[in-house]
């Protein structure tokens, strides 16, 4: 640029054209170098394209799941596309450069996914970053086509350390990855599992850590320490359990005998145990049960109360017919294992009688194993029941004899005095299949109480009735009830043989039996007064059943028979010593069994001489009179049905009704509201309805059994004035009687309802009108308008003119009535007409307008009073004064 | 000379106006100071066709890695892939944000590309010196100055989200290359219009030579 100059001749600037491009242009070439950067960059880092072939796409993303190597990102997925087959998915995957060395045929490929467990977590990146591809490099040629694996491989073993293999018949809570304890400490894991190459078998690999190989020698034992191990019994409780990693991710456990210097040989697999137990050491037994046997593995063995071992593993043979058991036995019991030792699983039962099988109920079944004799075998075959005699237990052996089994089982207690000297070894057919052979066992000590003629009853049940033995049993214990027992006594006779061994008796299906009704039972009835009572049924009375006298027992039923002509029971009853003087001529006996239920006006009466009765039966028996003469031993007597009967002193009557109301059996007889007896019976006599009654009238009753007694039907009546009888509404009608002034009489006709001439109590007039009009049974009479009595009935006088009314007047209100009383009849409507008074309609009251009404008046009351039978006119209005 | 100078520039009348305060100068006071407000005075501007010309070019070349680089990066919880503005506008129609997606893609590809084929014809116009449709290329011009500043709303969005959304591991916005491109494409096409003198247009001729011309049509 040049500078112009005032003082100058102005000279045309130098313009100096800039040649060449401007710097400008540099941007061009800048952009084009970045661009050109960027291409070379990118072509630089592209990878190395693969093919892996997935079963599925899941978690896997193009463009975001990374290929990660030892932790280092060594590629992405490109893109995903499903297979021809549609059974897979192909992940184009980009690779880094550098892994170009990784990709060679035996290289794996799998996705991670995040597992968290207690033992630990694992691919917890994959929660963020989302799921990846891991590799484990392989050998092989080079390709770039690759199937990924569903579950990573095992680790590559190129860690130091040592690997072992363990095998096992399950793979029980085992995962890659659970830990290997020593002592509690982790030492080591599972790298691997699968199954053998026999595929009967798991074989697990274990790495171990170098610091703790040399824990492990050839005498190792391995176990499965996985989960938790609760073995509870009434001895106590055994809680075992690993570390929580164990508890969920599974565990294995060894343990190395000390003192071992055994050595160890890697390549030897070792057993791996299925618990703490299971590893150690035992003799192996075979033995073969029924199909169905409820065994399990793990089921005790148990010889004499001992448990000598366990069932380690059970199969079921291949015809299905019976379950092989391979049981672990304790090698010190080794000795036991002899041919003639004898196996059975003893079913479980729930008894009341030993505490130790409620244990054996919580413990489980155990298997039993009964020592025998011979050489020594490892095989047997197990008895489907128990032995029924099993030689060299300590004790006295019989055996019974039985129709049935009954509720007998193995360890049913031998019963004496209810006290148990004994159980039952086991049972089994007799040789000719008829009989029932039980095998029982009496201890030693009681072995003196069996005699020759000891006679034994089941004892089993809910039989209340056959609770009863030879001396005082009430009722059956509880566990008989549920367990089932046998019972025994021996009568006391003279000769007393003892028995040899495995004599041989018959069990009675009850005490009746086995008592011969009782009569056994000498000792018991000496000093004792026997009486006899008849019945026409044995109704529900037993052996030993009580006798009651004021509700005390005083005796028993002793036994009962048919009499000769085989038409009543003969009980025979046997009273104490101490109360013999209580029976007497006097007394009356009746069957106390049962309830007595009566309904009276009181209420429903329910009557029971006691519980014990209610369900065993029992007899009673009252003296009518305080003193009578002692009875003689054997003497006989009634056994009435019920107390009433029995202590009844009245005569029977028979009385028959017309047809009319009902009356049941049961019905009582009433005077003066009074029982003055029962209708035992009620007969129909003829197709109109007339029934005949018998009745049994009481000692009260005895006065009603004259000449002239009037017996009628009460059943229940509504008129204006109330309701007749009201109580037979609800407990049936009864029979009502007035007692005649006769001679005694047993047979009466009975009236329907009350008799008219009836003499009660207070004045009873009669009344003679010539229309009985509005009258009627229980109308009213009036005196000055008050209800002073009422006519008891009504008939026709003997020459048909008059009608006579039998009025009863109330005791208080009989001086009101003189000779010179006048009675009119006040029924219905008085009505009257007058020309000039009108219409006067006069009525007394709405009850005498519908019942009828006799009023009366007495001009003067100092007048003596009328007696009794009275004659008196009705008239048919009111006198005029 | 004679006739009206009806359209007359000032370079034809043989002067300069002052680009700051439109105050004339003689003609011959090409490069020296108005001596009003003391600006450098041009008759037109200084290179004016060269400096648009390699600005659009720069632009054009930074418009390829601008589309084919990512511009950001959106991770939330580590997970999430950079993605490039096509890339973004398939996503966004994926999920049926149509409306956005055509704001976003006016904004980043046809409003960049528009410009880009303005300032080419622009500038051919007045490397070739054509004639025709010069008016209508003159408003295309003012559009393409108009509309320059408003093509940086992805970079401004990148720029904001890049500040906001910095929760760590959660969820973070990252720039990438591609921004950078395509920042650098819209300042460059900006550039490139700046650069250019529209006077240009009408001094092949039409200015001086054939503005009656031009009339008589």
């Amino acid at each position: 640029m040049s500078n112009s100059n005032a003082d100058t001749q102005p000279v045309s600037p130098v313009i100096k054209r800039h040649r060449g491009p401007s710097v400008v242009w540099l941007l061009p070439f800048l952009a084009l170098l970045i661009s050109g950067w960027l291409v070379f960059k990118s072509y630089q880092d592209a990878g190395i394209m693969i093919e892996v072939q997935f079963d599925t796409a899941e978690g896997l993303e193009a463009g975001v799941t990374k290929v990660i190597y030892r932790g280092l990102p060594t590629g992405t997925v490109k893109s995903l596309q499903l297979n021809e087959d549609l059974k897979s998915v192909t992940a184009l995957i980009e690779m880094e450069k550098e892994a170009a060395e990784v990709l060679r045929e035996g290289t794996r490929f799998w996705l991670v996914k995040p597992q968290i467990s207690l033992s630990g977590v694992k691919g917890l990146e994959t929660l963020l970053s989302g799921y990846y591809v891991e590799i484990q490099p392989g050998q092989g040629d080079t390709t770039t086509e690759f199937t990924a694996d569903n579950e990573p491989p095992p680790p590559l073993k190129d860690k130091r350390g040592l690997y072992l293999t363990l095998q096992a018949d399950t793979a029980q809570s085992i995962q890659r990855g659970a830990a290997v304890f020593y002592r509690q400490i982790e030492v080591g894991e599972v790298i691997n599992f699968g199954l053998s190459d026999r595929s009967d078998q798991i074989r697990i690999e274990l790495f171990i850590e170098p610091a703790y190989s040399h824990l492990i020698s050839n005498n190792t034992r391995f176990w499965n320490a996985s989960g938790i191990s609760l073995k509870a019994d009434l001895s106590g409780l055994d809680l075992r359990f690993g570390s929580l990693a164990a508890i969920i991710a599974g565990g294995i456990s060894f343990y190395t005998p000390p003192d071992d210097n055994s050595g160890l040989d890697p390549d030897k697999p070792f057993q791996l145990y299925p618990d703490y137990e299971a590893a150690e050491d035992g003799i192996a037994v075979y033995v073969k049960f029924p199909a169905r046997t409820p065994l399990v593995e793990g089921t005790r063995v148990i010889s004499e109360g001992i448990q000598i071992g366990r069932v380690q593993q059970l199969s079921l043979s291949s015809d299905l017919r019976t379950l092989d058991a391979r049981l672990l036995i304790d090698p010190r019991a080794k000795p036991l294992l002899r041919s003639d030792s004898q196996f059975w699983l003893p079913q479980p039962d729930i008894s009341l009688n030993k505490l130790q099988k409620i244990g054996d109920l919580i413990k489980g079944a155990s298997i039993e194993l009964q020592p025998g004799q011979g050489s020594p075998q490892f095989e047997f075959t197990a008895l489907n029941t128990p032995p029924a005699r099993r030689p060299g237990l300590p004790g006295f052996d019989i055996q019974l004899e039985a129709e049935q089994l009954g509720s007998v089982s193995y360890g049913s207690p031998i019963l004496y005095r209810q006290i148990p000297v004994g159980e039952v070894r086991g049972y089994e057919l007799s040789e000719d299949n008829d009989r029932v052979i039980i095998h029982a066992t009496v201890r030693d000590e009681h072995a003196d109480l069996i005699r020759h003629n000891s006679r034994f009853w089941e004892q089993s049940g809910l039989n209340l009735q056959a609770g009863v033995d030879g001396v005082e049993f009430n009722s059956a214990s509880l566990s008989t009830i549920i367990d089932g027992g046998i019972s025994f006594f021996t009568p006391d006779t003279q000769e007393q043989k003892t028995v040899s061994e495995n004599h041989r008796f018959h069990l009675f299906r009850n005490f009746d039996n086995a008592s011969k009704q009782g009569r056994l039972l000498y000792k018991e009835n000496a000093g004792k007064l026997p009486i006899r009572v008849r019945a026409p049924a044995l109704g529900s009375l037993t052996v030993g059943a009580p006798v009651l006298y004021k509700q005390l027992q005083v005796g028993k039923v002793s036994h009962y028979a048919l009499d000769k002509q085989q038409d009543e029971m003969v009980i025979h009853l046997l009273i104490d010593k101490t109360y013999r003087h209580l029976v007497t001529d006097q007394s009356r006996f009746w069957n106390s069994s049962g309830i007595d239920a009566s309904l009276s006006r009181q209420g429903v009466r329910i009557n029971t001489e006691s519980l014990q009765t209610l369900i065993r039966g029992g007899v009673s028996f009252a003296n009518l009179e305080a003193r009578g003469k002692p009875a003689k031993a054997r003497a006989q007597y009634t056994l009435h049905p019920s107390e009433a009967k029995a202590l009844q002193q009245g005569p029977d009557i028979r009385v028959t009704f017309p047809a009319g109301p009902d009356i049941a059996l049961g019905a009582k007889i009433r005077y003066k509201g009074l029982e003055m007896g029962e209708v035992t019976d009620v007969r129909l006599l003829d197709s109109d309805g007339a029934i005949e009654t018998a009745i049994a009238l009481n000692k009260e009753g005895a006065l009603l059994a004259k000449q002239g007694t009037r017996f009628w039907i009460a059943a229940p009546k509504f008129n204006l004035s109330g309701v007749d009888y009201p109580e037979t509404l609800l407990i049936g009608n009864h029979i009502e009687a007035l007692p005649g002034p006769g001679k005694p009489e047993y047979r009466f006709t009975g009236l329907l309802e009350r008799p008219g001439d009836l003499q009660l109590p207070g004045l009873n007039i009669i009344l003679e009108t010539h229309q009985l009009g509005a009258l009627k049974r229980d109308s009213v009479i009036y005196f000055r308008g008050m209800p002073v009595g009422h006519v008891v009935g009504f008939e026709l006088t003997q020459d048909s003119q008059t009608v006579q009314l039998f009025a009863n007047i109330k005791p208080r209100y009989r001086r009101l009535v003189t000779p010179d009383s006048q009675f009119w009849n006040i029924s219905g409507i008085d009505a009257e007409f007058g020309l000039f008074s009108g219409a006067r309609v006069e009525t007394t009251n709405l009850e005498s307008f519908v019942q009828g009404g006799i009023a009366f008046s007495t001009p003067d009351l100092s007048k003596s009073n009328v007696g009794t039978g009275y004659r008196f006119t009705l008239s048919e209005k009111e006198p005029r004064q | 000379m004679a006739e009206p100078p009806v359209y007359q520039s000032a370079r034809s009348a043989g002067l300069i106006v002052c680009g700051d305060c439109n105050k004339l100068h003689p003609a011959a006071m090409e490069g020296e100071h108005c001596d009003r407000c003391g600006v450098t005075l041009h008759s037109r501007q200084k290179n004016s066709l060269s400096r648009s010309w390699a600005c659009l070019i720069t632009a054009i070349i930074l418009f390829l890695p601008a589309n084919l680089l990512p511009i950001m990066t959106f991770k939330v919880f580590g997970r999430g892939e950079p993605s490039t503005i096509l890339g973004g506008i398939l996503q966004l129609l994926d999920q049926h944000m149509l409306f956005i997606a055509l704001v976003v893609l006016t904004a980043s590809i046809v409003v960049p590309v528009m410009k880009i084929i303005a300032m080419l014809i622009l500038l051919a116009t007045v490397q070739f010196g054509l004639q025709t449709n010069l008016r209508q290329k003159t408003i295309m011009y003012r559009v393409v100055e108009w509309i320059g500043r408003w093509s940086m709303l992805d970079i401004f969005v990148i720029g904001v989200l890049v500040a906001l959304v910095q929760l760590g591991n959660i969820a973070h916005i990252e720039g990438n290359h591609g921004a950078t491109a395509f920042g650098a494409v819209v300042i460059l096409t900006m550039f490139a219009a700046i650069n250019f003198d529209t006077r240009l247009i009408w001094d092949n001729g039409a200015g001086e030579k054939s503005d009656g011309e031009k009339d008589s049509q």
